[in-house]
C-alpha cells in the first residue's frame, strides 16, 4: 500500500494465475466464469482494502472494453484503467469535455482527466473524450497504450491512501485511428452500460469493507471493558453496531441484485445499479464512521486500520457518482 | 443468485392473479360497517381464500395447508397487495399461532388447532405483554398454578390484538420462580370462552379498538393445552416472536415498496416531479424500500436476520419513510436456505413486538447476551447462484441469461 503506485507485479502475477483477472470476461478473450464470480473477488478485495489496480482493471477498463472495444483491443489489453471524470468531478456525459479531433489519419486529444484510479501502473487507459456536440451525443472512447508523447500522468495526493489516483494531462496527444473503441461519437450508451458493471463492482468492494468494519467493531465491543463490563453491554454502543449490521445487510442486498441484473441484462439493470450505488455510498461512509466511534480513541489513531476503511469509504462514495447523483438517476427511471 | 420466477412460479402467480381478480371483495367493505360486521366479512374472506388453497401455503397438507414453498407464499403476498385485496381475519394465528403449534405442538394439538385456524373459524390472539412486562417479557407475573391435571391461571395481559373476537390465546405464564426468570415459564393455549376471562378494549390513536386488555381470574386450563413442555415456555415464546418478526417485517417491507410507488405517482400527478428536492426524496424512499435484505430467516431456529428485517421497516417508518424488499425477495433457490413462514397478513406494525429501539429484541441483545448475534458470515453471492458453472459469452448480457435457466 505504501509503494509509489501500490502495484506489486509479483502479486498481480499471482492474481492472474489464480484466474481472478479472467472472471467475467468472455471465453473467446481468455475469460472464464461470470460477473457474479468476479463480484465475490471484489467483495474480498474490498474487505482486505486491496491496494492494487484490480478495480481499475476489472471494474472499469474491462467492461468498457467488453462493451466498446474492437476485437483487436479486447485481445490485447492487460492491466488497464478508465479515465472518465475531469476537474469538474462529474460522472455524467456532460462532464466529458476532453477534446478529440480527427487529425491526419488519427485523433488528437487535448484536455485533463482527474481522479483516474491506478493510472500509474496501467499499461492501457480507456479515455472518454468529446468528439462533437454536447451531452450524450458526441462521446467517443479511445484506448491509449503506454505513454504517448504529450500525455502526463501525475499522482494525486488524496485522503484515500488505499487507492492511487492520478491526473492525466493530454497536450496534443496523437493517437492512431485504431485507438478508437467502436464507432465515433456514439459511445455514451455503451459507456453507460459499462459503468453499470463498474458501479456493481465498486459496491461489492464497499460491501466487503462494510462487513469487515462491522466484524472488527463487534469484536471490539465484546472485548473492550469499561466500568467492569464489555462496552457492547451498553445500548449506546450495541444499538450503533446493530444499525451498522442493518446497513451492511441492506447494502449486500442492493449490490447482489444489481450484480445479478448486470449479468442477466435485466430490464431494470440501470435502475438496480443506481439504487445500489446510492444506498451503499451512504451506508459505507456511515458504517466506517460508526466503526471509528465504536473503537473510541484507538479508532482515531494512525496505527489502527479503521481510518483506512473510512478513507476508502469516502473515496468510493464519490467515485462513479455519489448518492445524490444516483438518486437523480433513480428519479429519472421513475419517470419523475 | 437468481431473481427471476421459474415457469411454474409464473404459472402460480398468474393463477393467483386471476383468482383474486375474480374473487376479491369489492370496495364496499369498510370499517364504517361496524366492527362486528368487519370481523365477519374478513372471516368470510379468509374462508374463501382457504377453500381456494391460498391460506397456509407453506403449511403441511396433512394439517390443511398447501404444502408449497416460501416462494409461492411470497408471490401470493405480492399479488394480494398488488390487487389491494383485504387481509384475512386470523393474522396472529396465521403468522404466529400456526407456526408455533407446528414447531412445538403434539400430534393431537396439530390435529385439533390448525384446521379451524386456517379456515378462520377460530381466531387466535397472543397473550405475552403485561403492564409490568413489556420489553422485559420474562418479568411477567401472570401465574399458572399446578392443580394436577389442570392449571389455574390468574393475571393480566395487555396490547392483545383481536382478543375481543379470539377463541384461543397463546398465553405465557409463570409456573415457578427460578433464579433465571426465563426458567419456570409455561406456554398455554387458553380457550377465551373459559369462565374467568374478561376482555376490555383499548382505543388506539387511530380511533380503532383492535387491541385489548385481558384479565384472567381463576381460569381453568387443562394440561393438554400446554404447548411445549411445562416450565420451558421461554423457548416456545421465542419461536413465536421469531415468526412475528419475520411475518411483520416482510409484510411491512412489501408494503413499503407499494407506498414508494404510490408516492412517485402522487408527485407526478401534482406536477412536483421536476422539483429537485422532491426527486431526491422520492428516489430515496424507493432506494430504501428496495435495499431491504433479501435473505430471511429459517423457521427452524432463531435467526438474527429476522431482526434485521424487523428493524429496518420500523426505522423507515419512524422517519416517515418506508423501506421494503425486492418483490422477489427471499428467493434462495440453489442454496437451500429455508425462508420464513411469511403469512400474507400485515399489521400496522406499531406496537407489535416493538419499535426499532426495543431493548433486547429487534436490535440489541439483553445484557446477559451482549451482541452475540450481531455478526455472522453471510453466504457469498457465488454460493447462492442458481447454477455453479455457466457458459460465458461475448457480452455480459442476454446470452448468459439462458444458461441460468436451470
Amino acid at each position: 500500500m505504501e509503494g509509489e503506485d501500490a502495484y506489486d507485479p509479483a502479486l498481480w502475477k499471482r492474481i492472474a494465475e489464480l484466474g481472478w483477472t479472467a472472471l467475467g470476461i468472455p471465453e473467446e478473450y481468455g475469460g472464464v466464469g461470470g460477473f457474479l464470480d468476479l463480484i465475490v473477488v471484489f467483495e474480498e478485495a474490498g474487505r482486505a482494502l486491496f491496494p492494487g489496480p484490480f478495480f481499475a482493471t476489472m471494474g472499469l477498463a474491462v467492461p468498457a472494453l467488453i462493451e466498446s472495444g474492437t476485437e483487436a483491443q479486447k485481445k490485447e489489453v492487460l492491466g488497464a484503467t478508465l479515465a472518465l471524470s475531469e476537474p469538474a468531478g462529474r460522472w455524467d456525459a456532460s462532464g466529458i469535455t476532453l477534446a478529440a479531433r480527427q487529425q491526419g489519419g488519427g485523433w488528437r486529444l487535448d484536455g485533463v482527466k482527474q481522479y483516474v484510479p491506478d493510472a500509474g501502473s496501467a499499461g492501457y487507459i480507456v479515455v472518454a473524450a468529446r468528439t462533437r456536440a454536447e451531452g450524450e451525443d458526441g462521446i467517443s472512447l479511445f484506448l491509449v497504450k503506454g505513454r504517448p508523447k504529450g500525455m502526463t500522468v501525475t499522482p494525486l495526493k488524496t485522503m484515500d491512501m488505499t487507492r492511487r489516483w492520478s491526473e492525466i494531462r493530454f497536450d496534443s496527444v496523437d493517437l492512431d485511428a485504431d485507438a478508437l473503441m467502436g464507432a465515433a461519437h456514439t459511445a455514451w450508451p455503451r459507456l453507460k452500460r459499462a459503468l453499470e458493471w463498474s458501479a456493481a463492482a465498486l459496491c461489492a468492494e464497499m460491501v466487503g469493507g462494510e462487513q469487515k468494519v462491522l466484524e472488527m467493531s463487534t469484536e471490539y465491543a465484546k472485548t473492550r471493558q469499561q466500568f467492569g463490563k464489555p462496552i457492547g453491554i451498553y445500548q449506546a454502543v450495541s444499538h450503533r453496531v446493530a444499525d451498522m449490521l442493518v446497513l451492511t445487510e441492506s447494502s449486500k442486498s442492493a449490490t447482489y441484485y444489481a450484480a445479478w441484473a448486470v449479468e442477466a441484462d435485466a430490464a431494470d439493470r440501470s435502475l438496480a445499479s443506481s439504487i445500489a450505488k446510492a444506498y451503499v455510498s451512504d451506508a459505507y461512509r456511515k458504517v466506517a464512521g460508526d466503526g471509528i466511534q465504536v473503537h473510541g480513541g484507538i479508532g482515531f489513531t494512525w496505527e489502527h486500520d479503521m481510518h483506512l476503511y473510512f478513507k476508502r469509504a469516502k473515496s468510493s462514495e464519490v467515485t462513479l457518482g455519489d448518492a445524490t447523483y444516483h438518486r437523480e438517476l433513480v428519479a429519472q427511471a421513475l419517470d419523475l | 443468485m437468481d431473481f427471476e420466477l421459474s415457469p411454474t412460479e409464473r404459472e402460480f402467480r398468474d393463477d393467483v392473479r386471476a383468482w383474486l381478480k375474480a374473487n376479491k371483495p369489492g370496495d364496499g367493505e369498510s370499517r364504517a360497517e361496524g366492527q362486528r360486521a368487519f370481523i365477519e366479512s374478513r372471516r368470510a374472506w379468509q374462508k374463501k381464500l382457504h377453500e381456494a388453497g391460498y391460506v397456509g401455503i407453506t403449511w403441511p397438507q396433512e394439517y390443511g395447508g398447501r404444502g408449497a414453498g416460501f416462494m409461492e407464499q411470497l408471490i401470493f403476498n405480492d399479488e394480494m397487495i398488488q390487487a389491494q385485496a383485504p387481509e384475512p381475519i386470523n393474522v396472529i394465528g396465521l403468522g404466529m399461532g400456526g407456526p408455533v403449534v407446528i414447531a412445538h405442538g403434539t400430534e393431537d394439538q396439530k390435529k385439533r388447532y390448525l384446521a379451524p385456524l386456517l379456515s378462520g373459524e377460530e381466531i387466535w390472539c397472543q397473550g405475552f405483554s403485561e403492564p409490568n412486562a413489556g420489553s422485559d417479557l420474562s418479568g411477567l407475573q401472570t401465574r399458572a398454578e399446578d392443580k394436577g391435571d389442570h392449571y389455574v391461571v390468574n393475571g393480566q395481559k395487555v396490547w392483545t390484538t383481536l382478543a375481543h373476537v379470539a377463541k384461543w390465546c397463546m398465553l405465557l405464564t409463570r409456573e415457578r420462580r427460578e433464579a433465571n426468570p426465563r426458567d419456570g415459564l409455561t406456554y398455554l393455549l387458553v380457550d377465551m370462552e373459559s369462565p374467568g376471562v374478561e376482555v376490555r378494549p383499548l382505543v388506539q390513536i387511530t380511533g380503532d379498538a383492535e387491541f385489548n386488555e385481558i384479565f384472567f381470574k381463576d381460569v381453568v386450563v387443562p394440561k393438554s393445552q400446554i404447548l411445549g413442555e411445562a416450565g420451558s415456555g421461554w423457548a416456545v415464546a421465542m419461536t413465536t416472536l421469531l415468526h412475528e418478526r419475520g411475518t411483520l417485517g416482510m409484510a411491512l417491507a412489501t408494503r413499503a415498496q407499494i407506498t414508494a410507488a404510490e408516492l412517485a405517482e402522487h408527485a407526478r400527478k401534482l406536477g412536483r416531479g421536476s422539483d429537485p428536492l422532491v426527486r431526491q426524496r422520492i428516489a430515496q424512499h424507493t432506494i430504501q424500500a428496495r435495499a431491504l435484505p433479501q435473505r430471511h430467516p429459517g423457521t427452524g431456529g432463531l435467526d438474527p436476520q429476522a431482526h434485521v428485517v424487523r428493524a429496518q421497516p420500523a426505522h423507515g417508518r419512524d422517519r416517515g419513510r418506508h423501506r421494503g424488499s425486492r418483490r422477489t425477495g427471499g428467493r434462495r433457490r440453489g442454496l437451500g436456505i429455508p425462508v420464513p413462514a411469511l403469512a400474507r397478513e400485515h399489521h400496522r406494525g406499531g406496537h407489535l413486538r416493538g419499535a426499532a429501539e426495543h431493548p433486547g429484541r429487534a436490535r440489541a441483545r439483553p445484557p446477559a447476551q451482549p451482541l452475540e448475534r450481531t455478526t455472522w458470515t453471510s453466504p457469498s453471492p457465488r454460493s447462492r447462484r442458481c447454477c455453479a458453472a455457466r457458459r460465458v459469452t461475448s457480452s455480459p448480457s442476454s446470452a448468459r441469461r439462458s444458461s441460468c435457466a436451470s
